[in-house]
């Protein structure tokens, strides 16, 4: 009887925990997902899914008449989005990988003897064309090239005269338009279903069984891109690994000189996750972000992110242009960028990560 | 009074017993290892584990261990299935449990990163069924005569429940240190992760959950073996083994470990037990037995040997200074399980002397993200890497490389500090049991890295 008496207490006691547990709230780490997925993501897609669109729209008029001004605000467009394109990079998460959006969009590095092949052939130059060529015969890379060289063997002295070939001009719009769909797609497939999917973590058809995979998706999307800046981005031009020999064939987006800003833009995305769209420290009780959940535990990680995240973001915006140059003459601005863009690496891979309790390069394995 | 005490514990140890609960515990293990195989082939680890990784990480005296060449781990698993279908079914199950520790200790030791406490766990209990009479009734040997026997001595029982005791026991000591006592980590980071948690999700947000929980999941470690093998509180013991190991189970990715614990808590109860569940009429007679003879001579020390070893290889780790969950030496092989939450980020410098030349070596040169991330935390594992890209070096041309770590490491959140020193030429290192001076103790404020950037632009730097 006298057991009974208290297991019936006990089952009481997790029962009214239980109730409880239905109306009090999930903390900050849900809010977190649902402010990253409405704040942070959706409009970085949707804003990607503009600039390309307005892209696109804006060389099918400049294009048949292209002047020198014409062209350096194509550029500029094209600057624009893929700033655009880099910020998202920040959170890597869904359809950009699983529908394989990213190689449609961005695929680097660029196949130029076959985009060159295909503008000096005789296929019709096309939406269709385009649709059937591999991931380096089109996206952004491939629209940079044509927008920003002269092309190899094209025997233009500059991307003006290059692109007074019609059939090179094809080639760009049919490039342009593909991403300016493929863009928008991405932005639908989001704001179409997966941001609520996204955002609500154990519920029927939900992106993440729980929320911790939720988080653990976001940061480790986080640590992929500063992984890539530090590693790819910079580390591997800079010969890091290759016995300090320079390799500037590695230099990314290199006929516009944008990889700096490329960087840039990557930190960029990293910060509005951090702190939310505008990238600074919101208010005492606003909308949650990354840095309010660190801030539950280790608010010193929060500043200490913020710190490394400026100090990388100011060390590549000061590497003398272009980047090529300086990689290959190994400033020592550039390499200050290096050296931030790898704290920034470490301070993702240790401190936040363990602060998060985040399982890195996520996956199913077993563990006690 | 000594020998009195001698005669009597060597009575008990020959006194017969109901074979009913070890044959339920061999028939339970059976099915949970045929699961734990179908886990390898449904989550498709058989190809993660052994075929993804171009490179290994091996234990001391094991380098010779590799996944056979394709499809080889496949038909490995699926002997291990088959070993563990004759296991549950009492099929020849001493051969049967023989080969199937052999395959996983195999498959285990193909890689460190793979090592799981109840992976081991699982290989020292295959190892123990070869020894113990599992199969004297509910098999089919019993049935066709060759093994049946009404009962069994209750040394082979004690054995098998003193191998589970030590998972507890060892796990509870592992939990007596300050960060788990004190500070409730990893508890706290890892429960605040989880406030969707059915039923208790809400609480976890509470500051004083966590520590209450590392508590209580101390004081259940070092004492539920007593709980269980007491009468009166065995079945309040073995809801709360349920209970625990059905929450951390859901909380955590633990795989098998918490059914094999529940399962093989049944080890403590009455001999007997299974009975219960069974019809009358499967159930053999009992039959008076007088006490059973001792084992072989051979078998008896080669078993004291075991017992030994299973209490000084959890106790090695206080030979060696410094933080254990820092430095990590004596931590494997000794039932240190979910003690904490460290990250680490590790990369390798390396500079040939006659030219200068340096190069800056990620894991992913060599390794999955997933080998990469464990060994980022794991002293032996990074000396490991770092021979790895000696070789590499070696066989590119480079003269006479040295290796050196840029490994930094999070505990628990706190700040991260240098884990390697950083000066050592870890090409030059041999890897041993012996406690490492190159692993740095715990709180080294990480500063720039000899290498860093001086040599690697020192030559050719502009302004």
């Amino acid at each position: 009887m006298r057991h009974a008496a208290t297991t019936a207490a006990l089952l009481a006691a997790v029962t009214a925990a239980a109730c409880g547990s239905n109306t009090i709230d999930y903390g900050p780490r849900r809010a977190a997902l649902a402010a990253i997925g409405d704040q942070v993501i959706v409009p970085g897609y949707v804003e990607l899914a503009r600039v390309t669109g307005e892209l696109a729209v804006a060389a099918r008029a400049d294009l048949p008449a292209l002047d020198a001004a014409r062209l350096a605000a194509l550029q500029d467009r094209w600057r624009a989005v893929r700033a655009a394109w880099l910020r998202t990079q920040a959170h890597r998460i869904g359809p950009v990988r699983d529908d394989l959006f990213e190689s449609r969009i961005a695929q680097w590095p660029v196949d130029q003897l076959d985009v060159e092949a295909l503008v000096a052939g005789t296929a019709t130059v096309d939406r269709a064309l385009i649709d059937t060529q591999g991931a380096n015969r089109k996206g952004l890379a491939v629209a940079e090239y044509l927008l920003f060289s002269a092309g190899t063997g094209t025997g233009a002295a500059d991307p003006l005269a290059a692109l007074a070939d019609p059939r090179r001009r094809a080639y760009l719009q049919a490039v342009l338009d593909a991403i300016a769909d493929e863009t928008t797609a991405l932005a639908a497939a989001w704001t179409g279903g997966y941001a609520a999917r996204f955002a609500n973590p154990g519920e029927p058809d939900a992106a993440f069984a729980t929320v911790k995979e939720g988080i653990d998706a976001v940061v480790n999307a986080n640590v992929f891109l500063a992984e890539n800046v530090a590693d790819t981005k910079l580390g591997a031009p800079l010969g890091a690994m290759t016995g300090g020999i320079p390799q500037i064939e590695l230099v990314e987006s290199p006929w516009s000189d944008h990889g700096a800003d490329d960087v840039a833009a990557a930190y960029d995305g990293l910060r509005a996750i951090l702190d939310g769209p505008d990238g600074a420290p919101g208010p005492e009780g606003g909308d949650p972000f990354l840095a309010a959940l660190l801030e539950v535990s280790h608010p010193e990680i929060a500043d200490q992110l913020r710190a490394d995240l400026t100090g990388a973001r100011d060390a590549v915006v000061a590497v003398s242009h272009p980047l090529i140059d300086a990689v290959a003459a190994k400033t020592a601005a550039v390499d200050a960028a290096w050296t931030t863009a790898r704290t920034v690496k470490a301070t993702y891979k240790t401190e936040v990560v363990a602060a998060l309790g985040v399982t890195l390069s996520f996956n199913d394995n077993d563990g006690d | 009074m000594e020998t009195d005490r001698a005669a009597k514990l060597r009575r008990a140890a020959l006194r017969p017993i109901d074979p009913a609960s070890l044959a339920a515990a061999r028939i339970l293990l059976g099915l949970l290892l045929l699961v734990l195989v179908i886990r390898f082939f449904v989550h498709g680890w058989i190809d993660e584990y052994f075929y993804a990784p171009t490179h290994f990480f091996h234990y001391l005296g094991l380098a010779w261990v590799e996944p056979w060449p394709y499809p080889g781990m496949y038909v490995h698993f699926a002997a291990m299935a088959a070993c563990a279908v004759c296991i549950t079914l009492g099929f020849h199950h001493r051969l049967a449990a023989a080969a199937f520790g052999l395959l996983l200790a195999y498959a285990h030791a193909c890689d460190v990163t793979n090592y799981l406490n109840h992976y081991y766990l699982l290989v020292l209990l295959c190892g123990l069924l070869v020894v113990v009479p599992a199969s004297a009734t509910w098999s089919i040997d019993a049935r066709r005569g060759r093994t049946a026997a009404a009962t069994i001595p209750a040394w082979t029982l004690w054995l098998l429940r003193f191998q589970v005791g030590c998972v507890y026991f060892f796990g509870g000591v592992a939990k007596l240190e300050p960060s788990w006592l004190v500070d409730g980590q990893p508890l706290t980071t890892w429960l605040g992760a989880r406030p969707d948690f059915p039923l208790l999700g809400g609480l976890f947000a509470h500051p004083d959950v966590a520590l209450v929980a590392s508590w209580l999941a101390a004081a259940f470690d070092l004492t539920i073996v007593g709980w269980l093998s007491w009468r009166r509180t065995r079945a309040a013991a073995y809801a709360a083994v349920i209970g625990f190991h059905v929450v951390t189970g859901m909380l955590f990715h633990l795989g098998m470990f918490p059914w094999v614990m529940v399962a093989m808590a049944t080890l403590f109860f009455d001999p007997s037990w299974p009975r219960r569940l069974v019809p009358a009429r499967a159930r053999p007679a009992p039959s008076p037995s007088t006490a059973h003879r001792p084992p072989p001579r051979a078998l008896a020390i080669a078993l004291a040997l075991h017992v030994a070893l299973q209490v000084l290889i959890p106790l090695r780790s206080h030979l060696y200074p410094g933080d254990l969950l820092w430095t990590e030496q004596g931590f494997r092989f000794a039932w240190k399980v979910m003690l904490m939450e460290k990250s680490g980020n590790c990369e390798l410098r390396a500079l040939e002397p006659s030219t200068g030349r340096t190069w800056v070596i990620p894991p992913s040169r060599y390794y999955t993200p997933y080998q990469a991330s464990m060994m980022a935390t794991q002293p032996d594992l990074i000396l490991q890497f770092a021979h790895e890209a000696a070789a590499d070096l070696r066989r590119q041309g480079v003269r006479a490389p040295e290796v050196h770590a840029d490994c930094v490491v999070s505990l628990h959140g706190a700040p991260r500090a240098r884990l390697i020193d950083p000066s050592v030429d870890l090409a030059a290192v041999e890897d041993g049991l012996t406690p490492q001076p190159w692993i740095y103790p715990r709180g080294h404020v990480p500063g720039s890295h000899p290498l860093d950037n001086a040599r690697l632009f020192g030559r050719t730097a502009t302004k």
